[in-house]
């Protein structure tokens, strides 16, 4: 479904990302690993096209998309919930999911998918009328899934949904994530540093080490492998 | 209780709809009151300062383009209406929407590159240049401008100068402008207006189209700047380029929007009203009132980082929020 093909990119003149080939196939949930710094945010800049790539290819459902502005790429399906949740705090939970539908003409649509993320996370509807900053991390967490999840995307991209969450949080939210997979049919690619969980809800797996893919695997293998045990296990 | 919660939030509502209507009955009465022309006077100066104030704060305030030359596109109003209403003698009626249209022209020429540049110190910089170019181009280009003699005669609105009449084009054009920056505001591009300024990142990967969005609002407000400064023109009759592409214009600007309340609609009005006429209050202090200018800068900055009325907002949302708290703890 989304491949990518011996990407380069480059934060002026520094490279980031080493000739880093991945591909997910569809209703695949698939995990990148990698520590601080290892580029992983870097793959998902390059998929969305905010950091235009030096060389390779991207390829969507066959076609190329690495040329395509990043605000275009919602019309193909593709849902991002970036790193650090990016709410708009001094809106509304409301006004935050009415603008993850926003290239959605059809009113009708529009409501029905509202109701459906509600249904999600009957949380975010108790609140929907609450200035989105006001919200507990976890609940911004899945205020960001929410409104990542407005346009019933075919694919979403999540960057570190755990991050500075409680360990039950994050359990929920995984939890989540499955559910969504099993009634949307959607695709995932889970950008984490929190391998044991991710590795646990994800089929395959890629790890990245200073920008280049230093191993890939059933998600199985991976979390059996030593070298994985040993840097991001603690085992 | 949570009926109560309702009824704050639609009395807020009520109260800011009664307290504007007050607001601009005041202001259609008030020249049957104020005998002295001076006062009138320094009204329409509040309203001028209100008008581009709440353009610049519509675009930097909500959208998060902080525009510093925002100052040139009044200048170019002003400078383009009055010399097609000199040399061609075309009615200042009309020619104030050639020189809202020159500016906004310009102010496009202006976004198109620089909005492009996504972080904000390079668009602050690249609109501040823009900025000086444009004054060091008038007040050089002598032989149309006349330079710092500056222009003078430019045609009156009214072929007498009625003071009460400019007040009440002023009050027109004041009522106007912000209605369309409050409908702007809450309109789907309002929203993502400030989507875009929480982050834009965010905002592009949810289908915004950021840089048509900022060029389309740049472009707005340089409109309604170019009418404000044609306004102008005609009615001090006086253009020199630093009155009127001076780059203290623009620190005013976003003095009073900092005063009043930046990313607010009323913020900017109360800032531009309490400014205005409080350096005019002062004037018995000539350039020591600087002085005063400064101190409430500074004051505001440390005691009342949202300005007056963005202090006045957060006392409400908290208010309404420990309401909602209490209604959730008994039900």
């Amino acid at each position: 479904m989304l491949e990518l093909r011996s990407i380069n990119s480059f934060y002026g003149d520094v490279q980031i990302l080493f000739d880093v080939s991945l591909e997910i196939k569809e209703g695949e949930i698939v995990t990148i690993l990698g520590s601080n710094g290892a580029g992983k945010t870097s793959v998902i800049k390059s998929i969305c096209n905010l950091l235009p790539i030096g060389s390779g290819e991207i390829y969507y459902e066959g076609q190329r998309i690495d040329k395509i502005p990043p605000y275009k790429l919602i019309n193909l399906g593709i849902s991002l919930v970036p790193e650090g949740r990016r709410l708009f705090p001094d809106m509304s939970v409301y006004d935050n999911l009415r603008l993850g539908g926003y290239p959605i003409k059809d009113k009708k649509t529009l409501s029905d998918n509202l109701e459906w993320v509600m249904g999600l996370f009957p949380r975010l509807k108790e609140r929907s009328k609450q200035l989105a900053g006001t919200l507990s991390g976890g609940e911004q967490q899945m205020c960001a899934i929410a409104r990542g999840l407005m346009i019933r995307p075919r694919m979403i991209i999540f960057d570190e949904p755990s991050l500075g969450l409680a360990p039950v949080i994050v359990d929920q939210i995984f939890e989540i994530l499955t559910q969504i997979v099993h009634e949307n049919h959607s695709t995932i690619l889970l950008v984490e540093q929190n391998a044991q969980t991710a590795l646990e809800i994800s089929d395959r797996g890629y790890v990245l080490e200073n920008g280049h893919i230093v191993l890939e695997g059933d998600s199985k293998e991976l979390l059996e492998s030593p070298e994985i045990q040993k840097a991001y296990l603690g085992l | 209780m949570k009926i109560l919660m309702k009824d704050i939030l639609e009395r807020r509502s009520r109260i800011a709809g009664i307290s504007s209507l007050v607001f601009f009955l005041a202001l259609l009465i008030l020249p049957f009151l104020l005998t002295n022309a001076y006062y009138l006077h320094v009204l329409i100066l509040c309203m001028i300062y209100a008008c581009i104030t709440s353009a610049w704060n519509m675009i930097a305030g909500y959208a998060g383009v902080f525009s510093f030359g925002f100052q040139a596109l009044f200048g170019i109003g002003a400078y383009v209406s009055a010399l097609l209403s000199m040399r061609l003698g075309i009615s200042p009626w009309i020619s104030m929407w050639a020189g809202a249209i020159a500016a906004m022209a310009i102010g496009a020429v202006v976004a198109i590159p620089s909005l492009k540049l996504k972080l904000l110190p390079y668009i602050c910089i690249a609109t501040m240049c823009m900025g000086e170019i444009i004054r060091l181009a008038v007040a050089n280009f002598t032989t149309l401008t006349r330079g710092e003699m500056g222009l003078t005669n430019i045609p009156k609105l009214f072929a007498d100068g009625n003071r009460t009449a400019y007040y009440y084009l002023a009050v027109v054009m004041f009522v106007l402008i912000l209605a369309v920056v409050v409908k702007i505001v809450n309109s789907p591009m309002g929203m993502s207006m400030q989507a875009m300024k929480d982050s834009q990142e965010a905002s592009e990967s949810l289908g915004i189209n950021i840089s048509r969005t900022k060029i389309r609002i740049y472009m707005i407000g340089a409109f309604m700047a170019g009418l404000v400064g044609a306004f102008y023109a005609h009615y001090i009759c006086i253009l020199t380029p630093t009155s009127a592409l001076g780059s203290s214009l623009m620190t005013s600007y976003v003095a009073m929007s900092l005063i009043g309340g930046i990313g607010t609609i009323v913020g900017p009005v109360l800032g531009s009203f309490v400014i205005t006429i409080a350096l005019e209050v002062l004037r018995a202090l000539a350039d020591y009132r600087m002085i005063f200018y400064a101190l409430l800068i500074i004051v505001t900055i440390i005691f009342l980082r949202a300005g007056i009325w963005g202090s006045v907002k957060q006392i409400f949302i908290s208010k309404a929020e420990r309401f909602r708290n209490r209604s959730k703890e008994q039900g």
